[in-house]
C-alpha cells in the first residue's frame, strides 16, 4: 500500500510524522571531541599491545581505577600463575579446548545454523521449554518447530520473573511513575503468574513504594528508589527488597510474598541508612535476600554507594555494605539481626546457601572480579575464607553447588581453572583443565603465556549458568570460552567440558556449534541445554544471519540430540540450572 | 606512493568525511557517548584493514555503516563487563521513564520522549530507525547491513513507530492531534543531514 492510498489515521501520529521525530532527535548525535590521549583508529591498527593499553585506559575511566590495577594485577598474577604451574605438555584426557592453534583469527561457520535439526535418537523431552529472553522476560521456545514466543508476562524492568519447578511463570511485575529528574518517584509492584501458555493464574497487589528527590539537591540525576526480587528454593516465597530515599535517610525493607495465594504474608524494616552528610550523597541500594540458612533463617545484604558531591556520574568515594539474618516461619520474618561477618565481603555479593551441619556460606565480587568464599558458622563466627582469581570479568554467576549442599564448585572460565571447595571441612582443590593445546600447540612457553596474558576487558563476559552439577553429584559440566588471543579479535565458545567431580579431571570436550553462553539440564540429568548468542558464531565473530540457538545435548554420549539454531536475535538464557 | 599510504590517505578522507555519520549509528545502537565512540574508531580501523573489500562504486558511507553495525552490536554484548565500579544496589527503574504531560508540551519535552521511547526499544531496531529515518536507506540497504529480510525491517520499522507512539500519545494523549505538524515544524528547523531528497517513505 502506498502512501497515497493509505486510509486516513484517526487524529494520531502517522508513521511518516514519528519518522520525522525520530529523525530531529537523531541529528542531536553528534560526536564528541577526540580526547588527545585517546586512540584513534590509527593507534588501532597499530597492533593489539596499543589496543591492550586502550582498554585499560578506557577501564581506568569507565571501571574505576581497581579495575585497570586489577588488570595490571591479573597479568601479573597469571605470569606468576603460568611460570609456576604453565600447562603440563601432555596433560592426559584433557580434550582440545580449542582447536586453534596459532594466532590467526578463527575461522567463522560458512552459514548460520538453520532453524531445526534432529540428531540421532528420540525427540528430546522436554522440548517445549522457558527461556529468559533479552527484555528479562520469560519465553516459550517450541524446540520442534524451532520457533520462540513472546514475553509472557509483558513484563518491564525492573521486574523480575523466575519458572516455578511446576513450570508456572512467576513475575514480580513493576511499574513505574511519576518521575522526578528522569528518575521514578513512585513504583507500583504486583504479583503476577501466568501458564507457560499465557494463561494469567494471579494478578495481586504487593506493594506501592514512593522514594522522594533529595530536597539538597532536587535536580540530582540519581535513583530515588532500588528494588531487588530473589524467590525462595521451593518457589513458595518471593522476596521482595526495596528501599526508598527519604532525606535525611533511606528506608529499607523485604516484603515476603506467598506465590501460591497472593498475599504479603510479612514486612521486614531495616535500620534506616543516611542518605549523606554535608555534601555527601548516599544512595542505598535495596536489601537482597541471599538464600537460606540450614535453619530457616535468612541472610540478608544491603549495599551502599556514596559520592562527596551530587555529581553521581562519577565514580562513588566510599561504598560499603551490611548484612543481617532474620528468621522465616510460615513467611513470617522477624529477629533482624546483624550479622558482621557478612558484612564487607565485597561490594557485589552473589549468593549465599546453607552449610551441612548449620550456617552459611556466602560468596561476593569485587571490582577486579576476584570471587571470595566465605563459611559462616550460625552464631557469625567465621570459619574461613577463600579468594578465587578471576581473569577478565564475567557478568553471570559462574558458581554451583552440589545438589547435597556439601560441595561448593568456582569455574574461571578466562584461566579455565575449576576450583572445588568442601562447604564443611574447608578443603580446597585447583585444576586448570588446560592442555598444550589450549595454550598453543607447538608453542613454545613464552609464546603460550602471552595467550594468557591477554585477560580483556572486553573478553567474553556474559554467561548465564556456566557451571552446572548433575543431579547425581558425579559430573559437573563447564562452558569454556575460547582464550584470548589478540585484542581486536572476537573470543567464542571453546564448547563443554565434562569433569569429574571427584577429581576434576576432565571427562570429555563437547564441541560448540554456537557461541554457548548458558546452559540448564533436565530433570534427570540425561540432557543438557545450552544457548547460544545471537550475532556472532561458534568463534565469536560477528554473523547478523545467526539468530540465538538451543543445542541439546546427550550427557551420556555428547551427541547433539537436537539444534534449533534460528530463534530470534535476542539473547536468550535459561533463567536456573533445570531447565522449565 | 605505496599501497599503505594511499590506504592511509583514502582512510584519513573517509574519517574527516564520515566519522559523524559513523559516530550517529554507534550511538544509536549504544547509547554512550564513549563506547560509541570507541566504536567509531574500531570502524575506522577495521576499514583500514579491509580496504581493499571496498568496492569504490557504491557509496562509502554505506560501506562504513555496514561495518559499525557489526561493531556497535559486537560491543554492546559486551558492554557491562566495564560497569563493576559500583556494587550491586539493585534494580533501578530508570531504563523506562514517563514524563508529565506538562513537560510534554513543547517540542523540546517532544524530543525527550521521543530519545526516551528509543531507549526502551532493542538496539538493532533503534539502528533500524537511524538508518531509515536519518539516512533514507531503502529496505534493502537495511537488510543487507543488519542480516535480516527486508519485509523484517518493514515489520521492525512498523513495531517500533508503534511503540514510540505508544509512548507519545500515554503522555500526552490531548496533544496528539497536533503531534504531526509539530514534529514536521520541529524537523523543517533542523534540515535534514542524510542524503535522500524525498522524505522516508512509508511502509508497505
Amino acid at each position: 500500500m502506498t502512501r497515497g492510498t493509505r486510509p486516513p489515521r484517526r487524529a494520531s501520529l502517522d508513521d511518516e510524522a514519528i519518522g520525522l521525530l525520530v529523525r530531529d532527535v537523531v541529528g542531536d548525535w553528534s560526536m564528541p571531541a577526540v580526547r588527545l590521549d585517546a586512540p584513534s583508529w590509527r593507534d588501532r591498527v597499530r597492533g593489539p599491545r596499543t589496543r591492550l593499553m586502550h582498554t585499560a585506559r578506557l577501564g581506568l575511566g569507565r571501571a574505576g581505577r581497581a579495575a585497570t590495577a586489577a588488570l595490571a594485577l591479573t597479568v601479573v598474577a597469571a605470569l606468576a600463575a603460568v611460570v609456576i604451574t604453565h600447562p603440563p605438555a601432555q596433560p592426559g584426557a584433557s580434550p582440545n579446548p580449542t582447536g586453534q592453534s596459532s594466532g590467526q583469527p578463527p575461522a567463522g561457520l560458512a552459514s548460520p545454523l538453520p532453524r531445526v535439526i534432529l540428531g540421532a535418537g528420540d525427540l528430546p523431552f522436554p522440548n517445549r521449554i522457558l527461556v529468559e529472553n533479552e527484555t528479562g522476560d520469560i519465553a516459550l521456545v517450541d524446540l520442534t518447530l524451532g520457533e520462540i514466543g513472546g514475553s509472557i508476562a509483558r513484563s518491564q524492568y525492573p521486574s523480575s520473573l523466575t519458572v516455578s519447578a511446576s513450570g508456572v511463570v512467576v513475575c514480580i511485575c513493576i511499574t513505574t511513575a511519576k518521575p522526578v529528574a528522569g528518575y521514578p518517584t513512585e513504583l507500583d509492584v504486583r504479583l503476577k503468574t501466568f501458564t507457560r501458555t499465557t494463561t494469567k493464574l494471579r494478578d495481586d497487589a504487593v506493594d506501592v513504594l514512593s522514594g522522594t528527590p533529595d530536597p539538597r539537591s532536587p535536580d540530582m540525576a540519581a535513583d530515588h528508589a532500588w528494588t531487588s526480587v530473589s524467590f525462595s528454593p521451593d518457589d513458595r516465597y518471593a522476596y521482595l527488597g526495596w528501599s526508598t530515599r527519604a532525606t535525611p535517610v533511606w528506608h529499607s525493607g523485604i516484603d515476603i510474598v506467598d506465590i501460591g495465594t497472593g498475599t504479603v504474608t510479612s514486612k521486614l524494616a531495616l535500620p534506616d541508612m543516611t542518605a549523606g552528610d554535608g555534601d555527601a550523597r548516599r544512595t542505598v541500594g535495596a536489601p537482597r535476600v541471599l538464600g537460606p540458612g540450614s535453619d530457616g533463617t535468612l541472610l540478608i545484604a544491603r549495599s551502599w554507594a556514596e559520592w562527596g558531591s551530587d555529581n553521581v556520574a562519577l565514580e562513588p568515594a566510599r561504598v560499603g555494605d551490611d548484612g543481617s539474618t532474620a528468621t522465616v516461619v510460615d513467611g513470617v520474618a522477624s529477629g533482624l539481626t546483624p550479622f558482621p561477618e557478612a558484612a564487607n565481603c565485597g561490594p557485589s555479593f552473589v549468593r549465599a546457601g546453607a552449610r551441612p551441619g548449620g550456617g552459611f556460606w556466602v560468596t561476593c565480587q569485587t571490582n577486579t572480579g576476584t570471587l571470595t568464599l566465605r563459611r559462616l558458622a550460625a552464631d557469625g563466627t567465621s570459619l574461613g575464607s577463600e579468594s578465587m582469581a578471576r581473569t577478565g570479568f564475567v557478568d553471570g554467576d559462574t558458581t554451583a553447588v552440589s545438589p547435597d549442599g556439601q560441595m561448593f564448585y568456582a569455574w574461571d572460565p578466562g584461566s579455565w581453572t575449576l576450583t572445588s571447595i568442601d562447604l564443611s571441612t574447608g578443603k580446597r582443590a585447583n585444576a586448570r583443565l588446560v592442555t598444550a593445546a589450549a595454550a598453543g600447540a607447538g608453542a613454545d612457553p613464552v609464546t603460550a603465556l602471552g595467550r594468557w596474558l591477554a585477560p580483556s576487558a572486553d573478553a567474553k563476559s556474559i554467561l548465564r549458568g556456566a557451571i552446572l552439577v548433575s543431579p547425581d553429584s558425579r559430573r559437573l559440566y563447564v562452558l569454556a570460552a575460547q582464550p584470548v588471543v589478540d585484542e581486536r579479535l572476537p573470543t567464542g565458545s571453546a564448547g563443554i567440558l565434562v569433569v569429574d567431580a571427584a577429581t576434576l579431571q576432565v571427562l570429555d570436550h563437547w564441541p560448540p556449534p554456537a557461541d554457548l553462553m548458558s546452559m540448564a539440564l533436565n530433570a534427570d540429568g540425561s540432557l543438557l541445554y545450552a544457548a547460544g548468542l545471537p550475532g556472532v558464531d561458534a568463534s565469536g565473530v560477528s554473523s547478523l544471519r545467526q539468530g540465538a540457538s538451543v543445542t541439546v545435548f546427550d550427557t551420556a554420549s555428547g551427541a547433539q540430540r537436537l539444534v534449533a539454531g534460528q530463534l530470534g536475535m535476542g539473547m536468550l538464557s535459561f533463567p536456573g540450572p533445570l531447565v522449565p | 606512493m605505496s599501497e599503505r599510504e594511499r590506504r592511509d590517505r583514502a582512510a584519513d578522507q573517509a574519517y574527516r568525511d564520515h566519522a559523524n555519520d559513523v559516530y550517529r549509528v554507534a550511538y544509536g545502537i549504544l547509547r554512550d557517548p564513549d563506547e560509541a565512540l570507541d566504536a567509531t574508531h574500531d570502524t575506522f580501523a577495521r576499514a583500514w584493514e579491509r580496504w581493499d573489500q571496498y568496492d569504490s562504486q557504491r557509496p562509502l558511507r554505506g560501506w562504513l555503516h555496514g561495518i559499525v553495525v557489526h561493531v556497535a552490536l559486537d560491543q554492546l554484548r559486551r558492554r557491562r563487563v566495564r560497569r563493576l565500579a559500583l556494587p550491586n544496589l539493585g534494580r533501578s527503574p530508570v531504563a523506562h521513564l514517563e514524563t508529565s504531560v506538562a513537560d510534554a508540551a513543547d517540542d523540546v519535552a517532544r524530543r525527550e520522549l521521543v530519545d526516551r521511547a528509543l531507549d526502551g526499544l532493542r538496539p538493532s531496531v533503534r539502528a533500524t530507525l537511524v538508518l531509515r529515518h536519518y539516512y533514507g536507506y531503502d529496505y534493502a540497504e537495511i537488510a543487507a547491513m543488519l542480516g535480516m529480510s527486508s519485509g523484517n525491517v518493514g515489520s521492525t520499522l512498523s513495531r517500533a513507530h508503534a511503540a514510540i507512539r505508544e509512548r507519545l500519545e500515554a503522555a500526552e494523549p490531548a496533544a496528539a492531534p497536533r503531534s504531526a505538524a509539530s514534529a514536521g515544524l520541529a524537523a523543517a528547523r533542523r534540515p535534514s543531514r542524510g542524503t535522500t531528497a524525498e522524505p522516508p517513505e512509508v511502509l508497505p
